[in-house]
């Protein structure tokens, strides 16, 4: 799986399918300067910054921290 | 409880009120038991808001569109409980009974607003794509904005002329009216984010805050053809009443149902 699945698959069940492939997607080229499929591990702790905006919003700043440090260990 | 299950709540306290409201039709029971069931689900709304409130820090975004929410719930029940006895202000006139009670029903339908529309422009401070693309947008806005003229609107008029007339005390529900529009308004924006969310667990609180705007609505529609507790009539616009309070205290439950989650999985 890649990297980019694997993070929308962590995002999926509180924000949707849909929404975790485009925030994903949107943040990787906006963001990193690389398509969705071209993430690496190097990418993954500004991968992590740049959804934190969004999912502050959606969940609050704690369970939004909470979220992506998981991401961020579990993403391999 | 999951929140599916949650969401059966607002349609069964509805099938509940109608069976009782036709079963005491007619007696003298009808009054007291609408205006009581009023007060309650005043204050399951205000439950949910605050649930919703305790799953943010402060600071958070949404803590503080729930907790306009709930502080506007909180204000309109005041204007309730002074329109009953022992104080049984009048809720129309220039008395400064009457202003203090129409005051509220003014502060509150402002929070309302506030509030949903904190909600209502979360998408954009998130920076998430919408499901349509700019012409389903607009679509979607100009149906909501047919829908609020044509339910609200008519009312707007009315009491626009009845102020033109140099009639003040038409200003407040002048005031009402508009803030009436505005918050139907809102709805295209809550439906599109819910749309955008669906099938993850923060869809829930947008489509029943989306469901109560709606059920608002119909109130307001109901409440022109059919004023509560006419005489010997059946209190419709109190079923759409309760219907849209009670998606808001499912909405706030739903709300830290799913940042709850987030923090126990995490």
């Amino acid at each position: 799986m890649s990297i980019s699945e694997q993070v929308s698959a962590r995002l999926a069940p509180y924000l949707g399918e849909f929404n975790a492939q485009v925030w994903v997607k949107t943040v990787a080229e906006r963001k990193l300067g690389v398509p969705a499929e071209g993430l690496t591990l190097e990418h993954i702790s500004r991968l992590v910054e740049g959804l934190r905006p969004s999912l502050n919003t959606f969940m609050g700043r704690a369970a939004a921290a909470q979220l992506l440090k998981k991401i961020g260990r579990e993403v391999h | 409880m999951r929140i599916r299950r949650l969401t059966l709540f607002p349609l069964l306290y509805a099938v509940v009120f109608v069976g009782v409201a036709l079963w005491l039709s007619g007696g003298d029971a009808l009054r007291p038991f609408v205006r009581g069931q009023l007060i309650l689900v005043r204050l399951l709304a205000i439950a949910g808001c605050f649930a919703a409130v305790s799953a943010f820090e402060r600071g958070d975004h949404l803590r503080r569109a729930w907790l306009l929410l709930g502080v506007s719930t909180i204000l309109v029940l005041a204007r309730d409980l002074l329109r009953l006895p022992p104080f049984a202000l009048p809720g129309s006139g220039v008395s400064a009974g009457a202003l203090v009670v129409s005051g509220l029903g003014v502060l509150s339908n402002v929070g309302l607003l506030a509030g949903i529309w904190l909600l209502a422009r979360a998408w954009r401070v998130a920076a998430i794509s919408l499901p349509v693309g700019r012409g389903g947008v607009v679509g979607v806005t100009l149906v909501a904005a047919v829908l609020a003229l044509l339910v609200a609107g008519p009312s707007a008029l009315q009491h626009a002329r009845e102020v033109a007339a140099g009639d003040l005390s038409a200003l407040i529900l002048l005031v009402s009216a508009v803030v009436d529009i505005l918050s139907l308004l809102l709805l295209a924006p809550l439906f599109l984010t819910t749309l955008a969310l669906r099938g993850g667990l923060f869809a829930w609180p947008w489509g029943l805050v989306t469901a109560s705007v709606l059920a608002w609505l119909l109130y307001d529609g109901a409440a022109a053809v059919a004023p509560s507790l006419a005489p010997g009539g059946f209190p419709l616009p109190d079923v759409f009443r309760g219907l849209a309070e009670n998606c808001v205290f499912v909405a706030g439950l739903a709300q830290k149902r799913a940042v709850d989650q987030v923090r126990r999985t995490a």
